[in-house]
């Protein structure tokens, strides 16, 4: 009686996705040393179940919406949005992690099991309904993603990757809480749903909850890589190891901005100016900074760590139009982002492996080395860019328009100006490709890099990311009808 | 049928993309094959007018993101219909010329240059702009490797200069689509149909905000043209594109602009285009003077042609700025002759280049004596370039200035028209200076470098590169009346929609209509 009014099969997906993990760290204690490959069958099947449940609930009557946990766990359109994106994310990067630790079986337990946790947090945290679980969903997070920064353990700079995230990540948390601690203050109540409801009864927003909305905020805009809390990303990423940082960014991404949609929801009504003022102010630094850095890079890496920074100020426009053009816009921006991540970190650490180095110029004459792997690149830096016919393009003009629509044209003008800093950066990279010939001396090697299952996992990631662009309708019209429910 | 025709050329990108590197002959056959396929289906498109040149014909319409009212919606009228076709006729040249000269990852620029015919010729079928949008960028992405793969020597440079100059241009347009997107929302429109635009902005836009994306529109195409202030990637990207790069850029590629002025800024804003039509046109008038007299100054040719552009294109942009049916006529046949003549003196150059491995005028001299036939050519396609009575760009011409003339008549700009007609006829003297000036360095006289004494002829298949060429050129400039026919009835459509005070009207009857004008050029084959 009791369990079934907590209306738990609603969070079906994440309960397989945390039976897994756990299952596989088990089974990871007794499986010998040379069947420790056999991991990766349970972590895809595991995955494969989840996406099925997750294709199950496209249906119509999940527009709707539920919740289970007495409204602690929301599951609308936009909860099933985010599974979507995040469950794909981690097949892609598993798929890409069975190359690259094919020669350390004894740690593949162990990842699998970090991603995936790390993925439920991302779940939890967007599909939050209360303040409390956002915070147990943040940190659900981000500890795996600690020791994911390190997981290199013999690379002094993904320790010191590690140790920064953990230090600065930590701190972002306590602000968390103590913002939920003003809040509750005001409102003597955590749960979303319910400041929606006083807030809508008008009254005025006071000091107490505008600094603690304004540190919420704030811890959301540090896990997401929002200017000015974003100094800890390029250190970070760059220290971490390459086929996990796409990972770490999109997933972080994409939960956050979920996070903050919610938020957004429950707050607008009483202090939405407070609102737009502060996202508008990251808006602005984010987007003009977080490009001009990224140009004045020379290594690959943390040129993409920058370009992440400022791919999250494109995100804010979406969010300071809250509207269902700008909202269902930062669903499919996220998805596109997620693979371009994944695949361009994944390519970055291929062109390490080749050349021992993330600069600029080990890029040079990519495309005789290997005309796949440059074409991939290319793809992914197209996209970035937003050139059309690639789906990068949908994504700009999607949030643009959504901005539009709520009389935000300045700082549409603003975000289009700057996307060109970009385009200059992307472009860099695939001249480097097709324009620069190999450099002297530099031998091809003939060693088997990129395995099977990297390829496939870029071949996916680039497939995606075109189909999209040609089809944009299909997924940006589901993800207009499934967000709906926000504005109810 | 458009769809075909758009597509096709993509396809047989991807066919020769799964060729053997090596294999020449293949390649270059996949790529003739599918080119000339759309030429003929696109003349086919010519004849299935049925004489109604003025609406959208060939329509095809489907959704593609229905909650923004975004549609793959493509059509064709008599103004798009002469540019479907350039782009059809130049890229099987291209190709063809090509097939002698590129000598490294052939294959891959042949994969390039079909890409590019698709989304030049969606650029010019498209109706949604979004869709005109996708296709107006996608160019870039080929264009960039042609330039920056097979160019020479800054080539790295000026193709990263050529991709972020258009976008800058592009991205404020992309935003002005989206505000008028919005507006509508206004009037119960979810719809990105050009058709719908003008409506769009006269009832749901205020004046002063049309204004801004007028000069939104202008910017992206300004860029595109290059008109004046915004030409200098123009002589890098020329200089350093591969030859099939180069005429494809100055045919097709500029035409894009001034495309998009006929097409979008007109029709859309006929009261803003009216109010800057003056500035517009004079930095036009600039552009032609600027550009010829930088062009005769230069020793290298490519940059001399490239220059002789932005000349030429001053003059289309007059054209169109008129709001006449002569000058719009004659603007739009200029871009026709203007992608052909310069598009041959690009594959002239490029010829000459391949036998002594240099641009500089300098490095010639007396090569009429080496190559005769060559010489034949060049001086054929020098003179449809200057203007010569009998050749193309004179019909082009005379109309543009006939119709600048007309327009100061009825009033335009108060008179000032007369000022523009006048510096833009000395245009056509200018143009005579340098090419005739630059034949003269190059062809005659004695033979100066020992190196030029052996050159050989043109091949058979450079003369074929150039023989469709001048045989159009001819026809245009004999039988003007076929080609300009079609394009009245489109042009008539968007002048009816600019209304502008003609104080002079009891006068314009008195002017010597659009018959005269073709009386004129008939006695001017006559005489030549």
């Amino acid at each position: 009686m009791i369990v079934s009014s907590l209306n738990i099969l609603e969070l079906l997906p994440e309960i397989v996705l945390l039976a897994f993990a756990l299952i596989i760290l088990c089974v990871d204690m007794v499986l010998k040393i040379e069947n420790k490959k056999r991991l990766w069958d349970i972590a895809f099947a595991g995955l494969l179940i989840i996406l099925v449940l997750i294709a199950k609930s496209f249906s119509g009557s999940w527009i709707a919406g539920g919740e289970a946990f007495h409204g602690q766990a929301i599951t609308d359109g936009l909860t099933v949005f985010i599974r979507l994106i995040i469950v794909s994310a981690l097949f892609i990067t598993l798929i890409l992690a069975v190359d690259w630790l094919n020669d350390k079986p004894n740690q593949i337990g162990i990842f699998a099991f970090l991603t995936m946790i790390s993925s439920l947090g991302a779940l939890v945290l967007s599909s939050a309904g209360d303040l409390l679980i956002m915070l147990i969903g943040l940190e659900i997070l981000s500890v795996p993603l600690y020791i994911l920064a390190g997981f290199q353990r013999e690379k002094a700079e993904g320790r010191e990757a590690s140790f920064k995230y953990f230090i600065l990540g930590s701190f972002a948390s306590a602000f968390l809480a103590l913002g939920i601690v003003l809040i509750f203050m005001e409102t003597s109540t955590i749960s979303l749903s319910q400041i929606k409801l006083s807030s809508l009864s008008g009254l005025p927003a006071g000091i107490p909850m505008k600094i603690g909305l304004a540190l919420v905020i704030a811890t959301f805009a540090f896990k997401g890589g929002l200017m000015p809390f974003y100094a800890w990303i390029p250190d970070v990423y760059t220290g971490s190891p390459d086929y996990v940082v796409g990972f770490m960014a999109a997933v972080a991404k994409v939960s956050v901005f979920a996070a903050l949609i919610r938020i957004g929801v429950a707050f607008a009504p009483v202090a939405g100016s407070t609102l737009i003022g502060l996202l508008a102010f990251m808006f602005i630094l984010t987007v003009i900074l977080g490009n001009l850095m990224a140009l004045w890079q020379d290594d690959v890496k943390r040129m993409l760590a920058y370009s992440s920074i400022a791919h999250a100020g494109y995100l804010l426009l979406g969010l300071m139009a809250f509207n269902q053009l700008g909202l269902s816009s930062i669903v499919f921006y996220l998805i596109i982002y997620s693979f371009a991540a994944i695949g361009s970190f994944a390519l970055t650490g291929i062109v390490y492996q080749l050349r021992g180095d993330y600069n600029l110029n080990s890029f040079d004459g990519l495309h005789e080395h290997s005309p796949l792997l440059a074409v991939a690149m290319s793809i992914f830096m197209f996209t970035f860019a937003g050139i059309p016919p690639l789906a990068g393009f949908f994504s700009k003009m999607f949030l643009f328009n959504g901005a539009i629509d709520k009389g935000l044209s300045r700082y549409v003008v603003i975000a289009s100006i700057a996307s060109l800093i970009g385009v200059y950066y992307y472009l860099r990279v695939i001249l480097r490709m097709y324009m620069k010939p190999l450099p002297e001396g530099a031998e091809i090697q003939k060693i088997e890099i990129p395995g099977f299952y990297t390829k496939t996992a870029l071949f996916l990631a680039s497939v995606l990311v075109i189909i999209l662009g040609l089809v944009p309708g299909r997924f940006y019209d589901a993800a207009y009808l499934f967000l709906k429910t926000l504005f109810i | 049928m458009l769809v075909l025709i758009t597509f096709i050329p993509l396809i047989g990108a991807i066919i020769t993309m799964l060729a053997r590197k090596d294999d020449h002959r293949g390649i270059e056959f996949v790529g003739m094959v599918t080119s000339i396929i759309t030429l003929v289906l696109s003349l086919v498109l010519l004849g299935g007018f049925d004489g109604d040149y003025g609406s959208m014909k060939f329509v095809i319409r489907h959704e593609w993101v229905s909650e923004l009212g975004i549609e793959f919606h493509m059509g064709i009228d008599g103004i798009s219909i002469w540019m479907i076709l350039l782009t059809a006729f130049l890229t099987p040249i291209c190709i063809f010329y090509s097939g002698g000269s590129i000598k490294n990852s052939f294959r891959e620029f042949v994969a390039m240059l079909l890409f590019l015919e698709t989304s030049m010729i969606g650029v010019f079928a498209s109706i949604d702009m979004i869709l005109f949008f996708v296709f107006w960028e996608a160019v870039l992405i080929p264009m960039y490797f042609l330039i920056g793969v097979w160019g020479s020597d800054r080539r790295t440079y000026s193709a990263m200069k050529f991709i972020i100059y258009t976008m800058f241009g592009s991205v404020l347009m992309l935003v002005a689509i989206l505000i008028i997107h919005q507006a509508g929302y206004g009037l119960g429109l979810r719809t990105f149909n050009m058709l719908e635009f003008p409506a769009i902005i006269q009832n749901a836009v205020a004046p002063r905000t049309a204004q801004i994306l007028f000069w939104f529109f202008f910017l992206a195409f300004a860029i595109k043209v290059p008109i004046f202030p915004f030409h200098t990637w123009l002589p890098d990207a020329h200089t350093d594109a591969p030859t099939a790069g180069s005429v494809i850029l100055a045919g097709v590629l500029l035409k894009m602009g001034t495309y998009g002025f006929l097409r979008f800024s007109l029709p859309i804003f006929p009261q803003e285009s009216l109010d800057f039509a003056l500035f517009i046109s004079a930095l036009g008038v600039v552009g032609i003077i600027y550009g010829a007299w930088v062009a005769t100054m230069q020793p290298d040719m490519k940059r001399l042609v490239a220059y002789s552009s932005v000349s030429h294109l001053g003059l289309i942009v007059l054209g169109i700025f008129t709001f006449t049916i002569e000058g719009m006529t004659g603007g739009l046949l200029q871009m026709v002759n203007h992608g052909l003549s310069t598009g041959a003196l690009f594959l002239i150059v490029g010829m000459l280049y391949e036998r002594r491995h240099s641009k500089l005028i300098e490095q010639f001299g007396g090569v009429a004596r080496v190559m005769p036939f060559f010489s034949a050519c060049f001086i054929i396609i020098m003179l449809s370039s200057i203007g010569l009575p009998g050749l193309n760009g004179f019909v082009g011409e005379i109309l543009v200035l006939l119709g600048s003339a007309k327009a100061a008549h009825l009033g335009l700009f108060k008179g000032a028209s007369y000022v523009l007609t006048v510096l833009a006829a000395s245009g056509v003297i200018w143009s005579a200076v340098y090419m005739l000036w630059t034949y003269q360095r190059v062809m005659q006289g004695p033979i100066k470098y020992e190196e030029n004494k052996n050159l050989q002829d043109i091949n058979a298949r450079e003369k074929w590169t150039l023989i469709p060429i001048i045989v159009l050129c001819i026809l245009i400039g004999i039988f003007p009346k076929f080609f300009t026919k079609p394009m009245e009835a489109p042009i008539t459509k968007i002048i009816d929609k600019i209304h502008y005070e003609k104080p002079k009207l009891a006068m314009a009857d008195d002017f010597p209509n659009i018959q005269f004008s073709y009386q004129m050029e008939k006695s001017g084959v006559d005489t030549d």
